[in-house]
């Protein structure tokens, strides 16, 4: 049971008796409305499915910006979905409900605009990803992008798309494992005859 | 939880003859986000998020629910926003009513019928008590949600966390007598705040 404030000692003994009265009917309500509660992660702000930059911009703000392509050593990002999952919540759109957003960073300065969703697993334990990303140079020659899954040194594909130029490529990609078991994601661009992974364009 | 919110185009041209969101009534955000003005939308659930979610709370008695339900509640306002009107009172009551709205439907979805009647009265309070119960603290919280970030941790704990004037001093590490003139600078203006919301 938490003490209760002594009114008294609150608001001191030299107030007129009129705003005393006041004073002491907030006093009241306050001890009769008990506490706010603390706010879940998801509801700390307001989140639009299709609201651009919004997001990612407030979620941009608790990671480091990485100027380089090192793909790998990638933050903790599995910690930050649950960190960044304060700036989301559930939303559908186009069928798809995220649970948690993560923004991905242009690796060689691209002025791309780019976040991961991530749905809710399935009861068979695929996990449902939806990428966007606006600024991809579109690329030429069969050539395609690939997601990856990090873990140190190793990674894991998630799927691979196409797309790019001046609009908003949304792609959908389902992997069966969990993320868990990685530190982060990348996205490289592929291009035919060249080894993989391809250069890394985005990072978490 | 799945928000499916179909948000229009924001009107910058409309907003920048009109005053800063921050300084709208709780009925003048809800006009705003009838017409689709989203910085409205952000400021109204930033006044708004912690009342919704304790009453959600209360009611529901489980945070993952109640956290579900806050989040209808904010659908339900962008979507009915422009079923206010300003000439029937306020924003903070339609707003009151939509949350507990969003709740009960929420509580009717979990809700399970008893197999047996109880035997005595509950003494728990009632749905009238209760009902004032949340009423009232929806008004408190509301009105916490007024006073300036370096008042509102003040009074929070000194009245939810049992602190002394002088635990939170030492707490804040910060003068007694600041700790003093702050608190009753608060208490002031939720009183103020409480009477407008009356």
């Amino acid at each position: 049971m938490t003490r209760e404030p002594d009114f008294n000692e609150l608001v001191g003994e030299d107030v007129p008796a009129e705003e005393r009265e006041r004073l002491r009917r907030a006093h009241d309500l306050l001890l009769a409305a008990g506490p706010v509660p603390e706010l879940p992660p998801g509801l700390e702000e307001p989140s639009f499915g299709d609201r651009p930059g919004r997001l990612n911009e407030n979620a941009y703000q608790l990671l480091p910006r990485r100027r380089t392509g090192a793909a790998l050593a990638l933050a903790a990002a599995i910690a930050l979905i649950a960190f960044v999952g304060g700036y989301v919540a559930g939303f559908r759109h186009d069928g798809f409900s995220a649970q948690y957003s993560v923004p991905l960073h242009a690796a060689s300065g691209l002025a791309v605009s780019a976040k991961i969703q991530i749905g809710k697993r399935d009861s068979h334990g695929n996990w449902p990803l939806r990428v966007e990303a606006r600024g991809l140079p579109k690329l030429k020659n069969g050539g395609y992008y690939e997601m990856y899954l990090t873990h140190g040194t190793r990674s894991l594909t998630c799927g691979t798309f196409a797309g790019g130029g001046p609009s908003t490529v949304k792609v959908r990609l389902t992997v069966p494992y969990s993320f868990h078991n990685g530190d982060g994601w990348i996205v490289t661009k592929q291009l035919p005859g060249h080894e993989k992974p391809g250069p890394t364009v985005l990072t978490t | 939880m799945e928000l499916a919110l179909d948000l229009p185009a924001q009107s910058t041209h409309r907003a920048d003859r009109l005053a800063p969101a921050e300084r709208c009534s709780d009925g003048e955000l809800l006009q705003r986000i009838a017409g689709g003005d989203r910085d409205a939308f952000d400021v109204l659930y930033r006044r708004f998020i912690r009342p919704v979610f304790a009453l959600a709370l209360r009611r529901l008695g489980d945070r993952g629910r109640a956290e579900d339900a806050t989040q209808e509640t904010f659908t339900s306002i962008w979507r009915s926003a422009s079923s206010y009107r300003a000439e029937r009172g306020p924003g903070a009551p339609w707003l009151y009513a939509v949350a507990r709205n969003a709740i009960v439907d929420r509580a009717r979805a979990r809700s399970e019928t008893p197999t047996e009647a109880p035997d005595e009265a509950s003494s728990e309070p009632g749905p009238p008590d209760e009902a004032e119960r949340s009423w009232l603290a929806w008004r408190v919280h509301r009105a916490m949600q007024e006073l300036p970030e370096h008042e509102r941790p003040l009074l929070e704990l000194a009245y939810w966390s049992g602190l002394s004037q002088s635990e939170i001093a030492d707490f804040l590490n910060i003068p007694l007598g600041t700790v003093k003139t702050r608190t009753r600078s608060a208490l002031s203006r939720l009183a103020d705040a409480l009477e407008e919301l009356n």
